[in-house]
């Protein structure tokens, strides 16, 4: 079977303008010729009225959904520029705070007596507490073993190995580190030293010698390996031992051990 | 809903489903119309219901229809009020006619009664609303009517399709259900 029958359709082609239906249709046809040719003017009034009646809600639907849509792009494009922008600002804070203490360094430089040459912290040996670290100077850059190492705060530690590039610092923190000191106030003297932990012993001061609680020790320089007058930390408890000659002494370190990033190594004094 | 009830028993589920359908034209018209337009050729639904309505419910009822749809979709354009309907008339009779003189099982008729009806209402249209330009209207016609066609009747064969393999499914399962028992 075609799927046209053109031969059927023409032959019921004179039927299709016969019957009641045809009526319908030739009443339509000439109403709408009718709305066709009546004046613009006339047809815009009713159409206007329709419009509003008809399309009006689905319009105003279709303007909010636009409007969303719009919103919600906007959206995304601004929230990429709020990222975008924080992540720039959070490096311009970076960059102010270094320079902040890039500019403290350099006037703790101008201030020293000291013949001082910075270096930077490139690792520090992982463990509860810091212990010892590496710094970016070596050998080649003239440093020696037992060089003092301080910061802008005070006393750090000593290199205690030189490597060519690279030197290990040993912190207050190890154990093996002593430091001759003395009460700033009383000018009693004694030695710091590590028992394991982030706090130091001011160790082999007599009872009946005047330290108390909120005293600064600085170096005495009587070791030979730092200099006098370099801040250690500062008194925090006193307690006395009946069954010791000497005070049992506990000290603030005056550097924050966890914040290393530049530091300064005394060449000579 | 009963769509295919005569045109002759003039009911409230008449007046429902034609309300009903009205409001998918305008509700496409409004908000879907240009989602399934695809480089300007855009999909006729509103014909494609016309024809529907003209094959289901015959001539006067296609007319009619095609009456009410031609001036609801004349309405964003006052100027030319009334050509819609005008066109909408003659193609809603014509589908309807052809209900009543063909035989039309075959879904790929219905498609080229589509693709025909389309071709007919643009350059009637076209024809109408440029003042009788026919270089403008034959235009129009080979490159937006008959790609505009070919889409809306794909369309119309794609949802015949899916009604016939839902029904063929739905018979099929009766069938079997009688043989279990």
């Amino acid at each position: 079977m075609p799927l046209l029958p053109i031969n059927t359709l023409t032959q019921n082609f004179s039927t299709l303008f016969k019957g009641r239906s045809s009526i319908v249709f030739w009443a339509l046809l000439i109403l709408s010729l009718l709305i066709f040719i009546l004046p613009v003017r006339t047809k815009k009034g009713f159409t206007e009225i329709a419009l509003s009646f008809s399309y009006g809600p689905f319009y105003s639907l279709a303007n909010r959904i636009e409007e969303l849509h719009q919103v919600n792009q906007k959206n995304r494009v601004l929230g990429e520029l709020v990222m975008k922008l924080s992540l720039k600002n959070y490096q311009l804070e970076e960059e102010r705070i270094e320079n902040m203490r890039l500019k403290e360094l350099l006037q703790f430089k101008q201030k020293s007596s000291f013949e001082l040459i910075p270096t930077k912290v490139i690792s520090i040996e992982p463990g509860r507490f810091p212990i010892s670290l590496l710094i970016n100077l070596g050998e080649k850059d003239g440093l020696k073993k037992g060089m003092p190492v301080i910061n802008i705060n005070g006393l750090v530690g000593k290199i205690s190995e030189v490597l060519v590039g690279s030197s290990v610092v040993q912190l207050l923190f190890h154990p093996n580190c002593r430091v001759s000191a003395l009460d700033k106030r009383s000018r009693v003297q004694g030695i710091v030293k590590s028992k394991g932990g982030i706090i130091l012993d001011l160790g082999n001061v007599p009872l009946e010698e005047d330290i108390k609680t909120g005293d600064e020790i600085f170096t005495s320089g009587l070791g030979g390996i730092f200099p006098p007058n370099l801040r250690i930390g500062r008194v925090i408890s006193v307690r006395q031992n009946s069954d010791s000659a000497f005070k049992t002494i506990k000290l603030k370190p005056a550097v924050n051990f966890f914040q290393l990033e530049e530091l300064f190594i005394i060449k000579s004094y | 809903m009963n769509l295919k009830m005569p045109i002759r028993n003039f009911t409230w589920s008449k007046i429902t489903n034609t309300i009903f359908l009205l409001l998918i034209i305008v509700i496409y018209q409004s908000l879907f119309s240009n989602l399934l337009t695809i480089q300007q050729i855009k999909l006729d639904l509103p014909l494609l219901i016309l024809v529907y309505v003209g094959l289901i419910y015959g001539p006067s009822s296609g007319a009619i229809f095609g009456f009410i749809e031609g001036l609801l979709l004349d309405l964003p354009t006052p100027f030319f009020l009334g050509a819609g309907a005008l066109v909408k008339t003659a193609i809603g009779y014509l589908s309807g006619s052809v209900k009543d003189n063909l035989f039309l099982e075959n879904i790929l008729s219905k498609g080229g009664i589509i693709f025909l009806c389309v071709c007919l209402n643009d350059f009637w249209y076209y024809i109408l609303t440029s003042g009788f330009d026919i270089n403008y209207t034959f235009f129009v016609f080979f490159n937006y009517t008959i790609l505009s066609a070919l889409y809306t009747a794909l369309a119309g064969l794609a949802i015949m399709w899916y009604k016939q393999i839902k029904r063929d499914k739905k018979i099929t399962e009766n069938f079997t259900r009688v043989y279990d028992r």
